[in-house]
């Protein structure tokens, strides 16, 4: 057997013991579907503020979950306005300084993005709640 | 003698007052920091909910993440649990309800519990936080 051959051979082994290993760590769980909306703008006249919230037929989905709001100017680079944290009934608020955000040029879109994240349920399984993101675009 | 006899009441005096400093200070390196909730704003966002929105404030930076935002609605048949709400990155919070939570209601409380933060020396003691909202 050549050496290319029996490296493959080995790269399918890893592959196929790796997704053994995967499927016997993380037993299939539910999964619960995530949906994020920006609210509104305000300001706390030192700080923008962006106002938001997510939604789930779960409700177990709601809580902690971590939403990255990122301005995308007219030029120039995106750049995160905020990380934010949801409540148990999933309202959000980003900020950030005024003058900060003035520096970064006017503003094209807004988009906030939530990731997945796994909820430990009491029979072990793990509830899977999924990612979501909404971008919304400034005339 | 005399002297010796002072000399120990001074000891014993400034090993009580060392005593006390260290029960007062807590852990070696951690120090009080206060914040506040930053709310303000409490009303109609969307249509069919209201909220308590606020952005935490406070002289460091590690007091204002992270932190655990408990608000009550004071209406007048009791208080009632809206929602406890997590401060973002920059301190941005939201405690959320429907329309008909916030009918009747006089006013709010926040309570926000103290955290630590960091360990050893860089360790910083946020401390906790109680508002009320008129």
């Amino acid at each position: 057997m050549s050496a290319a051959r029996r490296l493959a051979v080995g790269l399918v082994v890893v592959a196929a013991l790796a997704a053994a290993a995967n499927a016997l760590a993380a037993p299939s769980g539910p999964r619960a579907p995530t949906a994020v909306s920006i609210e509104g703008f305000t300001s706390t006249g030192i700080k923008g503020v962006i106002l938001g919230h997510i939604e789930s037929p779960n409700s177990k989905c709601l809580d902690n979950r971590q939403v990255t709001v990122t301005v995308i100017p007219k030029k120039g680079s995106p750049f995160v306005f905020d990380v934010a944290r949801t409540s148990k009934r999933g309202g959000w608020t980003a900020a950030m300084y005024l003058d900060e955000l003035e520096a970064g040029g006017q503003i094209k879109k807004i988009k906030a993005e939530v990731g997945t994240r796994k909820v430990k349920l009491a029979n072990g399984k793990k509830l899977s709640c999924g990612s979501a993101g909404v971008a919304l675009k400034l005339m | 003698m005399r002297a010796s006899r002072r000399r120990t009441g001074a000891g014993v005096a400034l090993a009580a007052a060392a005593a006390l400093m260290l029960v007062t200070a807590g852990p070696a390196g951690a120090r009080d920091v206060k914040a506040l909730s930053g709310a303000f704003y409490a009303g109609p966002v969307g249509p069919d909910y209201s909220a308590v929105v606020g952005v935490m404030a406070s002289t460091d930076k590690k007091c204002i993440a992270g932190r655990v935002i408990k608000v009550t609605l004071v209406t007048g048949s009791g208080d009632v649990k809206l929602d406890t709400a997590r401060s973002g990155r920059n301190g941005g919070w939201m405690a959320r309800g429907t329309n008909d939570e916030f009918t009747g209601v006089v006013a709010g409380k926040i309570l926000i519990p103290a955290k630590k933060v960091g360990k050893g020396k860089s360790a910083v003691k946020c401390a906790k936080v109680k508002e009320d909202l008129t």
